[in-house]
This record gives C-alpha cells, structure tokens and sequence, in this order.
C-alpha cells in the first residue's frame, strides 16, 4: 500500500479540479490511520448536488422547528387540535313560515368547507338573526328551534346534526304594540343568536352546512324563520 | 311605513299556510286558502298603508296618555271626573280622523 502524506494538496488554479476515489474505495475522514482525533470536512451545502439524505444520518434529537425557514408543512405534520383550514361566508337567504313546522325548515343560509382527510373534525359556528311576529294581540309563549343540515357532496344528507338535545331552543314571550291598532303585524321581535358545535362529518369532499329551523307556535299561525344575513365560519380541526 | 310580503299575507289570507324566502319569493303551502295573485297583494299593501296613516292618531294619543299606575292615581284623588278630564286633553289634541264619506 503507497502512502502520501503532505501538508496542503492543492491543484492548479481552476475550478474543475477533482479529486477521484475508485468505485469501492472509501474517502475517511473519521481520523487518521494512526489513531489521531477526528478531523471536519467543510462542505457548502450548496455543493451536495446529488443523492438523498437519509433519515439515519439525521441528529437523534430531531430537527429544530427553527431550522424550518422555507416551504410549508402538510398538514398531516400537525398536532391533533390544530385548526387546518377555515372557511368565513355571508349568506343573505333568509326564510319565513307562517304556520307550525311539520319538517325542519330550510332557510338557504348555507356555508361549504372540504376536509383536507376525513378523520378531521369541523367546528361550525353560525351566527344569525332569528325573528318572529304574531298575528293575535295577546301576549303568548312561541317557541321556535333553529339547527344545522349537513350535506357531503356525493354522501348522506343529514338534519339537525347538533341533535335535539344540544340544539339552540329559544322561547319568547310576544309582544304587545302598536300592532294591534289595525290587527295586524308589523314588527315582532328580532334577535341575534348562535349555534356552534364540533361535527365529525367523515368526510374528504365537500361539506355544506345549512340553518334550518322549526317553528312551535302555540296557536300554529305564528311567522318565524331567520332575517337579515347569516355568517358562517367552518373550521377544519385536525384529529 | 313600509310593509313586508308576510305582513300583507297574514292581512289578506290570516292563518295561510306559506314560506317566504328572502323576503319576496312566495311558497304556498295552504290547502284550503288559495294563492293571492300579485295584484290581490299591492292592493293588501296599500289598505294596509292606508290603516297605518289613519291610525296615526292612536299612536300619537299612546304616547301621552299617563302610566296605568298614574291613572289609577288620578282615579282616587280626582274620581272619574277628574280622570275624563286628562284623558280628554289628549283626545281634544290628537282628534280620530272623520271617516271619509262614501
């Protein structure tokens, strides 16, 4: 075996020098041949132009999230309970029934939000303006239930996903005004409210969410639905 | 005043059966009652325009007429003599409308 042992090894002044090791040979840089310590190869990142780093070769302790600066993590890469995606829209579909509800009403007022996996969760708020009005001049109880359909593009349809025991149940009592001077309506009562809840829709296409409600009026000839604008805001959880 | 489609339908068919989306689309759902034509609504709309302006006189009279409890106060001390006599102070600045003649 030939041995070379020099101080520097510099080529001649160009940058296509080379230094070629055989096919089976090896270039150590762990120490000497004689047992001394350890020596560092300086190489520019920017020079490792070919080949793949294995995970085997990366530190034990993992990779500092500060060393992340560039790209964007999958959300796959996520903790459970991270908000993944969120969906804000303003729908200004309202719907008025004049008399009790047989079925859970559809008011139009709907939001859509596709999952990025199905085994994520979707926190659902939905915030809105319920209004009711009376065609008597007594004061009375009226009740009236608002709750939320889910719609899976290419999967089930379902109603009242917040169940009857969760689901916003309001009660008033009708009000008395200047109304009855021609026996008629003209105001009712207006109220803001809110329905949020977390839903496991099982689903990776798309998700449509909409207000429906139920009207219980005492005497059965009582509007209620929803006015105005109805805000929605999905958020994707990751689970 | 402005008066809303649910407005004029409980006027003109109370205790009908029908949903109203987005204030102006007309679902009829009575079986019994039938749907009112467009023109059977303005002319609804307009009566009922027509009861608010003649009913101004009530409200105005509302607004001034004393507390429940302030009258009854004044039926105790003054009896009802005393009590028509407020009352009236009202009625004479706010008179009802006479009836337009046939």
């Amino acid at each position: 075996m030939s041995k070379l042992i020099v101080k520097d090894l510099e080529g001649p002044a160009s940058s296509s020098n080379k230094i070629y090791i055989a096919s089976g040979s090896q270039l150590d840089i762990a120490g000497s041949p004689d047992g001394a310590s350890a020596i560092n190869l300086a190489v520019d990142g920017s020079n490792i132009t070919t080949g793949t780093i294995t995970a085997a070769r990366l530190p034990a302790t993992g990779v500092s999230a500060a060393s992340l600066t560039t790209g964007t993590l999958a959300n796959a890469r996520l903790a459970d309970g991270h908000i993944v995606q969120v969906v804000s829209a303003l729908s200004t579909n309202t719907a008025t029934v004049s008399t009790d509800s047989t079925a859970w009403e559809d008011t139009g007022a709907s939001a859509a939000i596709t999952p990025s996996d199905a085994s994520n969760k979707i926190l659902v708020m939905i915030q809105f303006v319920w209004t009711a009005s009376g065609t008597s001049d007594s004061a009375r109880l009226m009740q009236l239930n608002f709750n939320c359909k889910r719609s899976i593009s290419g999967g089930a349809t379902t109603e009242n996903i917040f169940g009857s025991g969760s689901g916003l149940s309001n009660q008033w009592l009708h009000p008395q005004t200047d109304t009855r001077s021609v026996g008629t309506l003209f105001g009712g009562i207006q109220c803001p409210a809110a329905l949020i809840a977390l839903d496991s829709p099982n689903a990776s296409t798309a998700v449509t969410y909409e207000l429906q409600f139920w009207n219980r009026s005492v005497d059965g000839s009582d509007n209620a639905g929803n006015a105005y604008q109805t805000q929605f805001t999905l958020m994707e959880v990751k689970a | 005043m402005e008066f809303k489609l649910e407005t004029i339908l409980h006027s003109i068919r109370p205790k009908a059966a029908w949903c109203v989306r987005n204030g102006k689309d007309l679902e009829w759902r009575d079986k019994e009652q039938i749907e009112p034509t467009e023109e059977e609504i303005e002319e609804g709309r307009k009566k009922l325009e027509a009861q608010w302006i003649a009913d101004e006189y009530k409200r105005l009279r509302r607004k001034k007429y004393p507390e429940i409890a302030d009258q009854l106060d004044l039926l105790y001390h003054e009896g009802i003599e005393g009590w028509k006599k407020v009352i009236k102070e009202t009625k004479d600045k706010y008179p009802k409308p006479e009836a337009p003649s046939e």
